[in-house]
């Protein structure tokens, strides 16, 4: 879990560092992709379900942005949160029923 | 111990040490910021020196494509300025022509239709100008220089070019006459730009250096326009009549613009 953790925190930190440091150059790009938010989506739509490494994503992403933003401190954490929290809860929703189904499948086989 | 052992409260207690976190680091925002910033300088530092080669390296990509466009551009505009120019010129060029002819006073004696040569075929004796009869011109419409020198004839007339006959045309001829002299002949051409004034009375005296004009007789001219100067009078002892060579004060080199009499 430590592990995981650190991982997260110095991927997200390094995100967070490319973004401000490396994209922000290129004038030609007119916007650039908040790397950190594209993660947090990322990571929360293909974890799987169990497991909360999106919600930990999304505490330390938002904090990293807050950093290195004009933002208080907290903002793009609540942001970030709530956004993974949303996504979770859909794809609870959406998907329940699908492993209910693979479940009796199962069951049926046995 | 139990109580903190619920779910529900570990998650209450989560939230109000997240808040407290939160409170705190925006208390010390700065002082939070500074460590991150200071801890992060390096790593910047890198990133931000790798960017702007690679950067600078695109954006000398995207120059080079935009100076082609704009080399492109202002050749473009450099050709558009020649031609500009040319026309100018040639507007100038017309304008010290008309200002030429309105010292001569042209305009208030004849009806004028100012045309540029096109083209001289000088071994036929003859100019292409830029008129035609969508213009007004017609047929044996006498054609003149700016400095009233007598150019020749509309020969044929197109819809926008007219042909010009030139007096030294072995198809011309004319009525004209010695200026301040009431001596009396015929100019005619004789080809390759050669002009004689024939058919003089060998009674009357015409010497070298004497000025031909037009004469009204024939009706083909309006009276009084220059046609040269007489150079080399041939006398005979048989022949009733004289005939002198002209001297035509044409320069086909430099006539670019004529002046074609609509009226007289």
């Amino acid at each position: 879990m430590l592990k995981k953790i650190l991982i997260l925190v110095l991927t997200l930190y390094l995100l967070v560092l490319f973004q401000t440091s490396f994209l922000i150059s290129f004038n030609f790009l007119n916007k650039i992709p908040s790397l950190i938010l594209i993660f947090v989506i990322l990571l929360n739509l293909f974890e799987e379900k169990e497991k909360n490494s999106g919600i930990i994503s999304a505490f330390l992403g938002g904090f990293f942005w807050d950093i290195f933003s004009t933002a208080y401190i907290g903002f793009h954490i609540i942001f970030l949160f709530l956004l993974a929290i949303f996504i979770k809860f859909i794809l609870k929703k959406q998907f329940q029923p699908v492993i209910k189904l693979d479940r009796d499948s199962k069951n049926n086989r046995i | 111990m139990r109580f903190f052992q619920k779910p529900i409260y570990q998650t209450l207690i989560f939230i109000i040490i997240f808040i407290l976190i939160i409170f705190l680091f925006n208390f010390y925002q700065k002082e939070v910021k500074n460590f991150f910033y200071k801890i992060s300088e390096p790593i910047q530092n890198f990133f931000w020196r790798t960017s702007q080669k690679i950067s600078y390296f695109f954006e000398t990509i995207s120059e080079i494509q935009k100076l082609k466009k704009e080399n492109e551009e202002l050749k473009l505009k450099v050709q558009e300025l020649i031609t500009e120019n040319v026309s100018l010129r040639n507007f100038e060029k017309e304008n010290e022509e008309l200002r030429a002819a309105l010292k001569i006073g042209l305009e208030k004696e004849f009806k004028l239709s100012i045309t540029q040569v096109i083209s001289k075929d000088i071994s036929q004796d003859f100019i292409l100008v830029n008129k035609g009869f969508e213009d007004g011109l017609s047929k044996d419409l006498p054609v003149i220089t700016p400095q009233k020198i007598l150019v020749g004839k509309i020969y044929e007339v197109y819809k926008n070019y007219s042909r010009v006959i030139l007096i030294s045309s072995k198809e011309s001829s004319f009525d004209g006459k010695i200026v301040e002299k009431e001596i009396l002949g015929q100019v005619r051409g004789e080809g390759n730009l050669k002009v004689s004034f024939d058919l003089i009375p060998q009674d009357k005296e015409v010497s070298e250096g004497d000025l031909v004009e037009t004469s009204i007789l024939g009706g083909i001219f309006p009276k009084g326009i220059l046609v040269g100067q007489i150079n080399k009078v041939q006398k005979g002892d048989v022949q009733t009549f004289n005939k002198a060579e002209i001297y035509s004060f044409l320069d086909l080199g430099k006539l670019e613009t004529v002046f074609v009499i609509l009226d007289f």
